[in-house]
């Protein structure tokens, strides 16, 4: 299954990053996922939408490691996905932001961020104790890249010496994007990044996807049921509804769709539950 | 770039009130023997011992959020470690580093309930850490001498005799200060991080690359660590080790500490070692105000002391539950979180 039908474009496996085939997750009695195959392609912004409950989140879960499916195959970059334990998935290049922001309280925002890069970091305890020569050294590098590409980028350097408490929720949801980014993901997993923001905050946080993927190439599979933000930044569009994939396509493709305008009772540009 | 440079803004409120505190306690630090007596050199000595436990204890519980009423067997394993090889004319270098590297391997073992259970159930599986401890040092005669305990003979370093009050004080002081130094350095770099990010939440660490089965251990096996030079420490100044010194009521004393100086700071630790060291002190003294002869009263004093941590623990809760590290903070620096 390399091609996605629908685009007129074919494509091939190469192309797609992220391979998910034929994926079955089941909580006892509750199917989450039945039966779902899709793909990411390299440097595109692939979203997953569907009504509460439909298994996005879960589906996420499978890819980053918290959920063992029941059946199918996740491959990244060729890779077997599902052998590895979740934290090995990080220097895998695999980067991912949550429903509930998880940012880590009696931290700084610039320590929240220094935590993307954990993996990629070396200092083990007697050089972090010492703190001298490479652990000193690794880093000042890394807080310097921070503040040079990260802080700027995502407007975030009145805030940088801040503990996380307090901060308003737009803001907090850009610190989980700079820790995500830090490390410079080939794939970046984002669950839900525009709920509970007002249209300004929308607006800037799409732009803010948009901006990663073009200057950084990264590949973005983003999670969210409101279709409207959405058209205008997915590329290809995967519809889920009590678990099982309903359509696919291109957002106007999607939009037109009777199904998923059935999913979503009928208000296809509406927000969902 | 220009944001890097911390100098270009300085920090108000308790950034610039930590060191002006560091800098006097140093002052203090070194010129304590020479200002008082034997009593207070000697009281300054487990003061700074208590520094390097309760550090210690504050990175496991208070850093890495692993709540461990096992601490005190730490410090005994650190203690009968130490005994053992002095008495057998082992270097005192090597004694304090196998007592480190004991205690942290113990550590290892009694973290790895950690890895599954939180809370209140780990803290109850510490205990058994703890009770465990003193079935062996109690039973195995052979080794520990039983309740009877061990005789240290005097530490020497170089033909330099650790023998007066003095001395000892000051074999102590580069521990607990290296043991500070050593402690806030681990928060400066990916390893105290993943500590506070496991804390708070695992399942982000986790995604973020953060081994959490491993840095739970690890937590658990620095504090540990912390915990057996102390401990060695412990041995080589009271030259005694006996099993009624680490009992689970030193550990609470130990969680206390925590507890009221301030989880998750080394100022915290700092104070709280200090406060509860001289607290069963201030026990006596004011005891001694009220009724002439203390001796007949020992007994309630105990009791009273237990009594004043378990009070301790639940006031700072709800009062502050960063500790003094929070209270002080409040009177000293309003303004810290504008900036
Ligand atoms: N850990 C879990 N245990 C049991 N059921 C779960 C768990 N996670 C998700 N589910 C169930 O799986 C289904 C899909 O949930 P989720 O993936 O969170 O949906 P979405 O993110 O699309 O709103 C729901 O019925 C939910 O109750
Ligand atoms: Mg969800």
């Amino acid at each position: 299954m390399g091609s996605r039908g629908g685009t007129g474009v074919e494509m091939t496996a190469k192309d797609d990053i992220l391979t998910v085939e034929e994926l079955t997750l089941r909580f006892g009695g509750i199917t989450a996922i039945s039966q779902v195959s899709l793909q990411a392609r390299r440097g595109r912004i692939t979203a997953i939408i569907g009504p509460n409950g439909a298994g996005k989140t879960s589906l996420l879960n499978v890819i980053s490691g918290f959920y063992r499916p029941q059946a199918g195959r996740v491959r990244f970059m060729g890779e077997d996905l599902l052998g590895k334990p979740a934290h090995a998935r990080a220097r895998m290049g695999i980067a991912r932001s949550f429903q509930n922001i998880a940012l880590f309280r009696g931290l700084t925002v610039l320590e929240n961020i220094k935590l993307g890069a954990h993996s990629q970091l070396k200092a083990g305890i007697f050089a972090a104790s010492a703190y001298w020569g490479p652990a000193k050294r690794e880093e000042e590098k890394l807080t310097r890249w921070i503040d040079e590409k990260v802080i700027d980028f995502l407007r975030l350097k009145h805030v940088r010496d801040r503990e996380i408490v307090g901060l308003p929720f737009g803001t907090q949801k850009q610190i989980e994007l700079a820790r995500s980014l830090v490390t410079q993901p080939s794939l970046l997993l984002l669950d839900e990044p525009f709920a509970g923001m007002n249209a300004t905050e929308k607006a800037a946080m799409a732009e803010d996807i948009r901006r990663t993927v073009d200057s950084l190439g990264t590949t973005v599979v983003l999670i969210d049921h409101d279709m409207k933000t959405l058209m205008a930044l997915a590329e290809y569009v995967y519809v889920l509804n009590f678990g099982k994939l309903i359509a696919q396509g291109t957002p106007a493709e999607v939009q037109a769709n009777p199904m998923v305008i059935e999913a979503y009772i009928g208000a296809p540009l509406e927000e969902a539950s | 770039m220009s944001a890097a440079t911390e100098s270009a803004m300085p920090k108000p409120g308790p950034a610039m009130f930590k060191p002006a505190i560091y800098a006097a306690l140093g002052i203090l630090v070194i010129a304590w023997p020479s200002i008082g007596n034997d009593y207070l050199t000697y009281m300054a000595t487990l003061i700074l011992i208590n520094v390097i436990a309760v550090v210690g204890l504050n990175i496991t519980v208070g850093y890495a959020g692993l709540l461990s009423l096992g601490h005190a067997a730490f410090l005994g394993v650190g203690a009968y470690t130490a005994a053992l090889l002095l008495i057998a004319g082992v270097p005192l270098p090597l004694t304090i580093a196998a007592a480190a590297v004991t205690s942290f391997c113990f550590g290892i073992l009694f973290g790895l309930p950690a890895v599954r259970i939180k809370g209140v159930h780990l803290a109850i599986s510490t205990l058994a850490l703890q009770f465990g401890f003193f079935f062996v040092a109690q039973r195995w005669v052979a080794v520990t001498n039983g309740d009877n305990g061990l005789q240290t003979p005097q530490a020497s370093l170089f033909g330099f005799v650790f023998n007066t009050d003095e001395r000892l004080y000051f074999l102590v002081l580069p521990f607990a200060v290296l043991a500070c130094v050593a402690g806030s350095n681990l928060f400066k770099t990916r390893v105290g991080r993943a500590f506070v990010a496991v804390r708070e939440r695992d399942y982000a660490a986790e995604v973020l690359g953060v081994n959490v089965i491993w840095t739970k251990l690890l937590a658990f096996a620095v504090g540990a660590a912390y915990a057996g030079i102390a401990g060695a420490l412990l041995a080589i100044f009271l030259r005694l080790v006996n099993p009624d010194q680490f009992l689970v009521s030193v550990s609470v004393f130990y969680l206390t500490a925590v507890l009221v100086g301030g989880r998750g700071s080394m100022l915290g630790s700092i104070l709280g070692a200090v406060f509860m060291t001289l607290l069963p002190e201030m026990l006596r003294v004011g005891a001694s105000a009220i009724v002439s002869d203390v001796s007949g009263y020992v007994g309630f004093l105990a009791t009273a002391r237990e009594f004043l941590f378990g009070a301790l623990i639940v006031i700072f809760l709800h009062v502050d539950p960063r500790g003094l590290v929070g209270i002080i903070g409040k009177l000293g620096g309003r303004i810290e979180f504008r900036g």
